[in-house]
């Protein structure tokens, strides 16, 4: 609430790290066209605004700031009200994310058979907790409930691939061929 | 439209709300997240009474601010059913706020003086006055909400994001608890941003094309002052207010309109606070009078 103005450097400061390393510079659009093409498909209205997020974060992993200031002016709507939609659903995500997006299994039957232990195997082999992406951007961790196929426990899914039957020894060298 | 509120007879204008029916004929029911220049928005829910339909048989707790006035409806403002709903809203609003002296007042009237759950330390109340003030009377839509449900917040895009503020202030003054304080940070921040500095007031559509020549020292500058003891509070929400009641006392529901700062000189015209306000640059003066 009282976040009052921080002072111009830290400003800046804040800005570099949000941007992350080789990223560009906040207010530009790397592809205005593919912003524009997903505006068209919903009719450029701003009651669409949740499937134009939707379709933004699918095709950039999720919501990059320029693109939100360009969606902003593009269709009228205050960035504020862009920012409060983007927070408030847990599906949008305002931090860059990995190439590969891996979902590891914590229902009932994966983790009776050690989804614990595979997931601390992850994030050693990674480096990041669950929920995190590598600093390459290869990989973003993230912990879900039931993916559905308890037979094959442990399981978990990268991007839309099923690896099943884990363990904490091979799960290293079966994310490897994520490039 | 003719209704009964805490069985006193009251005529209200079609299109207006229970809260404002209510207030017109001289029944204070409390409430903290409306205002006059603002639609209203339901969100504090100290406003609850109970309401009965003309020919129906329940009573039912509905927000006076946002249930429109009906013919024959029938309304209560204080029956033990609706003071303890009222005292459990303050008990929790005291247990987000308890160092807020306008939450342990409020609270205080209706007995309200100490709150059974776990205390949190903020002064925001989530009211959304600021919010509201900023895209509806202001029209810069610099502060919105972020977040949801316990970690909701007030914040500027981004959490850093102020280049849509004005610094206007109408927020600040807005603010029932003191909890938001941007005005003075934001003028520091235009200040050191360099480059022609505008007046704020032309920025909120006071005056016609102002430059400041006084470094944003407003509280230094004779316009800043003059537009706010004429006006008794905030210059915007003064203005807001009038024209709210002029819409009000013509016909139907008020409708603030968001007046973005570009559009503002057309407003000036009718506006008695930009009379005899100075056309040209803003002079240095020595020191705030008085």
């Amino acid at each position: 609430m009282s976040r009052n103005g921080a002072p111009n450097a830290i400003v800046a400061a804040l800005r570099k790290e949000r941007a992350g390393a080789g990223a560009r510079a906040p207010g530009e659009v790397s592809e205005p066209q593919k912003v524009q093409r997903i505006l068209e498909r919903h009719g450029r209205k701003a009651s669409q605004i949740i499937a134009i997020l939707q379709d933004l974060q699918a095709s950039y992993h999720y919501l990059p700031e320029p693109e939100l200031r360009f969606v902003s002016r593009e269709l009228g709507i205050p960035l504020t009200r862009l920012y409060a939609i983007a927070t408030f659903y847990k599906a949008f995500r305002l931090t860059p994310r990995g190439r590969h997006e891996i979902a590891l299994c914590m229902g009932t039957a994966c983790h009776v058979r050690g989804a614990e232990r595979v997931k601390d195997a992850i994030e050693r082999e990674l480096g990041v907790k669950a929920g995190g992406t590598t600093a390459d951007r290869r990989y973003s961790f993230e912990t879900v409930r039931c993916l559905g196929c308890c037979g094959q426990a442990p399981v978990m899914t990268v991007d839309d691939e099923l690896v099943s039957r884990l363990d904490h020894l091979t799960v290293g060298k079966a994310l490897e061929k994520y490039k | 439209m003719r209704l009964v509120i805490n069985g006193k007879k009251v005529t209200a204008p079609a299109g207006s709300t229970v809260l404002e029916a209510a207030r017109a004929s001289g029944i204070d029911i409390p409430a903290l997240c409306a205002h006059d220049a603002l639609q209203p928005y339901g969100a504090c829910r100290l406003c609850v009474v109970e309401a009965r339909e003309q020919g129906k048989k329940r009573r039912r707790v509905v927000a006076s601010c946002l249930y429109p006035a009906s013919e024959g409806l029938e309304v209560r403002t204080d029956t033990e059913r609706i003071e303890k709903l009222r005292r459990f809203l303050l008990e929790l609003l005291l247990a987000r706020s308890p160092n807020a002296p306008y939450v342990r007042e409020l609270a205080a009237r209706y007995g309200v003086t100490k709150a059974r759950f776990s205390q949190l330390d903020d002064d925001c109340v989530l009211c959304g006055l600021c919010v509201r003030v900023c895209s509806e009377v202001v029209g810069a839509s610099a502060i919105g909400f972020a977040e949801r449900g316990i970690d909701r917040k007030v914040e500027s895009p981004f959490g850093i994001d102020h280049s849509r503020c004005i610094a206007c202030g109408a927020c600040t003054a807005v603010c029932p608890t003191g909890a938001i304080q941007m005005e003075f940070t934001r003028a520091m921040e235009l200040r050191r941003e360099g480059g022609e500095h505008r007046c704020r007031y032309t920025l909120m559509g006071f005056l016609p094309d102002a430059v400041c020549s006084l470094n944003y020292e407003c509280f230094r500058c004779e316009i800043d002052q003059k537009l706010r003891t004429e006006s008794g509070m905030h210059p915007l929400l003064a203005r807001a207010l009038s024209s709210a009641r002029e819409k009000q006392g013509g016909k139907g529901p008020m409708k603030a309109k968001g007046l973005p700062a570009a559009k503002g000189s057309s407003r000036v015209k009718g506006s008695t606070t930009a009379k005899g306000a100075p056309k040209k640059k803003a002079k240095p003066r020595g020191k705030a009078r008085g």
